[in-house]
């Protein structure tokens, strides 16, 4: 058979032999969606970058969580946890609630006795009902049982709870403040490691690769469930089994307290690990040798004697590039272009590049290279056609044509453009169904919005765009979520958000004229005007700062707003409102980047968003963001202030096909009136980054010669 | 009865298909996406006879390469596509390209694990000596669109002579096998030579994508 083996088992075997580690193998989640194993924590902690949602049920909580591995030792949770008896029997509510943990010391560090240590802080804001904090330490034995030990406070400190050890530092540690709930949302800091603390631990037991075994005692006695007659407790001790259906996916089921059974799933997903790496997508034409024949443009359906221009419309047309614009003087020729097809801009660089090759006259020899997005000529690369020649298909060809190719800004003037509409569209359409997911609203966790939607999209010219979507419920009318009354003196800009489109009938989600242009050097400008998104109307306009090869952009953006009739419609209501920002973006390296907006929000509203993300060069993102506004908390209500994790995932990925297409989701705190933004589509900092596509901007250059 | 005429307006939007060039919000795609992430079911090509390119046959023998991927149980025949540098790239209908220096594969474009590039420089000398080293390096991505390359040091064996089958009968053909190591993986290419040219071999692509066999028509 294929005897075209990895070494990687080698390896494994080395690893075993010189000690096992807890944090490298049989990886388990608590109910609580995190590595550990029923209820109780472990020092384990996920490969870097992976994504972990679960959901998980017992008789008196519900969990869905989502977690990501930020760094090797950091990681966060995001969860929404359904108590339906937390008042008493059939009293219920619904909370959020975010974790993190630091896994602080790895296995074997210290030596060869030295566990894996990793603390936390589990519901570290907001209400807090499961607010618990905890120092954890796991230690392999042999390769198929991890043994844990720890120390709880809050929740995990309540099962045969001692005086505070860190009392010792001071006597504040040793009693836990009342929850200062107030509108929840902050960092509750007067409560970490106060108290009470409790002993937890357990193991667990990897008796097979697809079953592992669980036993814990744990240190949470659930002493308001007890009190309120809806739990049992019998018994500190959980037993569970794992079971690792597939990769990705695991199954637990658990007995609790000797009283409970309890039923969870876990997906996880690793950004850093593609199943198709380089994608299935057709292969890109040859670079063809100068004194070759131009045969191939036959197959783009264009004779050998068609026009270099023709050839070259023809040529990008095969691969979902739109030829723009076309300069060629004796050796050198310029080519703008807008990629439609390839998530890497380096990809569709590449391909241009080698199109080129076979239909440029033999006499020019560099050609520059000028993608476009929004009709604005973003970045100019300038590749010698030699190089081409020599490079292609030899081992150091990315990291060689990167070296001896020149990056900089795009020309100015956009001598020759190509009429728009000879060959490609500038209508374009769609129709398909449409999916929105109404999540956190209010009381009802989840409300699900389907239909279908139509989008046209009309290029006046490349850079001024008419565009807008109408959508129409298959559900009909809905029912408006409970939602919590939340006076205050402000206008009610986002509160309402769920009044918006519920009588089912056909809504005009957008409907907008955009104009791009580049004002100046390194200078981007954007003004849109219309129904700008479901709840506002007006203009809005931007300008941006970036160039190509800086870390750093600034931005500036001015709206006038105002609010659309609920029905969706045409028509608008009395508010409206100035809003604007001062913008400043900075890419720290390795893929992590920031991003802090200053300004007017829509209720009048003043503050500054904070944003980071992580940014995957394939294309995944996950970050976080908060907005501190002078909106007092107890006028912005519930969760005191903005805040929330956004997570975008590009379709290429599962695909395995070139794509542009990505898929981002926000899982926000409730959507009200303090730090809330219009959202306007084409915002200048994405569509410019995106057209940067080397140096430290550019991550996907490995793709130039794919 | 709501709920049924909801249902069953749900059940008419999963039939629908999506259509038009925008394609609303990439839904469809997106969740098929996710199910054939859960499930593990991809699209694999199916084996079967390939279409020969008739054209291409005509102008005589070996203008057409037969292709087939040994972990995929696929086959395809392939035509020339272009010519730089030394390299040959050959193409098959469906748009998947193979390029060979001296008949010795240097890169695959469109079989989702490609081998993006490698340099062969004394490769096909230590395949006519059929004995001693040579060293090669093969270019690859990652999951997060880098290239990664590796070294690989390859030793060379004659075999026994072999009787296989060409394009206008059969010959008697000397074996040659290259063992190729690097510290992350290993793999063993074969060639069959009449006199000192390769008239078949099996090659390795990528750890993902396993062999091809390739011969000549």
């Amino acid at each position: 058979m294929i005897r075209f083996q990895m070494k990687i088992a080698i390896a494994t075997l080395t690893a075993a032999v010189v000690g096992a580690s807890a944090t490298a193998q049989d990886l388990t989640y608590t109910l609580y969606g995190t590595p550990g194993l029923i209820e109780m924590p472990t020092a384990q902690a996920a490969p870097d970058g992976q994504v972990t949602a679960s959901l998980t049920a017992f008789e008196l909580q519900q969990r869905a969580s989502f977690s990501f591995q930020l760094t090797p030792r950091l990681s966060g949770t995001f969860r929404y946890t359904g108590f339906p008896n937390y008042g008493g029997p059939g009293r219920g509510t619904f909370d959020r609630s975010f974790d993190l943990r630091y896994r602080a010391l790895d296995e074997g560090r210290l030596g060869g006795w030295s566990p894996a240590v990793a603390i936390g802080l589990q519901d570290f804001m907001g209400t807090g009902l499961l607010t618990s904090e905890y120092v954890v330490a796991s230690k392999s034995l042999g390769p198929k049982v991890i043994a844990t030990a720890g120390l709880g406070w809050g929740r995990m400190g309540t099962q045969n709870g001692f005086g505070n050890p860190l009392g010792v530092l001071g006597a504040g540690y040793d009693t836990r403040a009342s929850s200062d709930v107030g509108f929840g949302g902050k960092p509750s800091l007067n409560q970490f490691f106060t108290g009470d603390a409790a002993l937890f631990g357990g193991v667990s037991w990897q008796y097979s690769d697809k079953l592992t075994f669980k036993a814990e005692y744990s240190s949470d006695a659930y002493v308001r469930e007890n009190a309120n007659g809806t739990i049992d407790t019998r018994s500190p001790v959980n037993v569970g089994v794992t079971y690792h259906w597939k990769p990705g996916v695991t199954v637990d089921a658990a007995y609790l307290y000797g009283s409970e059974l309890a039923a969870g799933v876990t997906f996880d997903l690793n950004p850093r690990e593609r199943a198709v790496v380089s994608g299935m997508e057709t292969a890109p034409v040859a670079v063809r040798g100068r004194g070759q024949s131009r045969a191939t443009v036959e197959s783009w359906g264009v004779t050998q004697g068609a026009s270099t221009t023709e050839a070259l419309r023809a040529g990008l047309r095969a691969d979902g590039i739109q030829l723009a614009g076309l300069d060629v003087t004796d050796a050198a020729a310029r080519v703008r272009y807008t990629n439609t097809q390839f998530r890497s801009e380096a990809q569709a660089l590449g391909r241009v590049a080698r199109v080129l090759t076979q239909v440029m006259p033999d006499s020019v020899t560099q050609f520059t290279l000028e993608p476009m997005r929004v009709g604005i000529a973003l970045s100019a690369t300038t590749v010698n056609r030699s190089d081409l020649e020599a490079l292609e298909n030899t081992a150091d060809a990315a990291g060689a044509l990167m070296a001896s190719s020149t990056f900089g800004e795009a020309g100015q003037s956009a001598a020759a453009p190509l009429a728009p509409g000879t060959a490609d569209p500038a209508l374009t359409w769609g129709l398909g169904p449409y999916a929105a997911l109404v999540v956190f609203n209010g009381n009802a966790p989840t409300q699900v919005d389907l239909g279908l939607e139509l989008r046209g999209r009309y290029e006046i010219v490349p850079s001024l765009v008419i565009q807008g979507g109408v959508r129409q419920s298959a559900l009909g009318r809905r029912e408006l979520a409970d939602t919590f009354d939340n006076p205050n003196g402000y206008h009610n800009v986002r509160t309402d958000g769920g009044e918006y489109g519920v009588d089912g009938a056909p809504v005009v989600t957008d409907l907008t004229l955009s104009y791009f242009g580049r004002p100046a050097t390194n200078l981007y400008s954007r003004t849109t005007v219309g129904y700008l998104e479901r709840m506002y109307g007006g203009l809005s306009t931007e300008v941006l700062w970036k160039p190509v090869d800086s870390r750093l952009a600034l931005g500036a953006e001015l709206n006038y707003a105002r609010q659309r009739d609920f029905d969706m419609g045409l028509g608008f209501q009395d508010y409206d409102t100035v809003t604007g920002y001062l913008s400043a973006y900075y890419s720290l390296g390795n893929g992590f980047h920031t991003q802090v907006d200053a300004g007017r929000y829509l209720a009048g509203d003043w503050g500054a968003t904070f944003a980071l993300d992580r940014e995957f060069d394939n294309g995944w993102k996950v970050g976080a963001y908060f907005t501190l506004t002078d909106m007092p908390f107890d006028e912005f209500g519930e969760g005191s202030f903005d805040k929330g994790i956004r997570i975008t995932v590009p379709t290429d990925f599962f695909l395995g096909t070139a794509s542009r297409r990505e898929v981002s989701t926000k899982l926000a705190s409730l959507s009200r009136d303090g730090g809330a933004r219009l959202e306007v589509e084409g915002r200048l900092y994405d569509v410019v980054r995106g057209g940067h596509v080397a140096g430290p901007m550019g991550d996907t250059w490995g793709r130039v010669w794919r | 009865m709501i709920l049924l005429r909801r249902l069953s307006g749900v059940a008419l939007l999963g039939l629908l298909a999506a259509c038009g060039p925008m394609n609303s919000n990439g839904l469809g795609a997106g969740a098929a996406a996710r199910v054939a992430a859960i499930t593990g079911l991809r699209p694999e090509p199916a084996a079967q006879a390939p279409a020969l390119p008739t054209a291409a046959l005509a102008e005589g023998p070996g203008n057409v390469l037969m292709v087939t991927l040994l972990g995929r149980n696929a086959v395809a025949a392939m035509t020339r596509a272009g010519s730089n540098n030394g390299v040959e790239t050959w193409r098959t209908a469906k748009g998947v390209t193979l390029s060979f220096r001296d008949g010795i594969l240097v890169a695959s474009r469109g079989l989702g694990g490609d081998l993006m590039g490698a340099n062969v420089d004394g490769v096909l000398a230590a395949i006519l000596r059929g004995t001693g080293t040579a060293q090669r390096r093969h270019a690859f991505l990652d999951s997060e669109d880098q290239i990664q390359t590796s070294d690989l040091t390859c030793t060379f064996t004659t075999e026994a002579p072999e009787v296989i089958a060409i394009a206008t009968g059969t010959v008697e053909a000397t074996k040659v096998t290259e063992v190729c190591e690097s510290p992350v993986f290993v793999f063993t290419n074969q060639y069959w030579l009449s006199d000192t040219e390769i008239v078949q071999s099996r090659q390795a692509v990528s750890v993902s994508v396993g062999y091809i066999r390739v011969n000549i028509l």
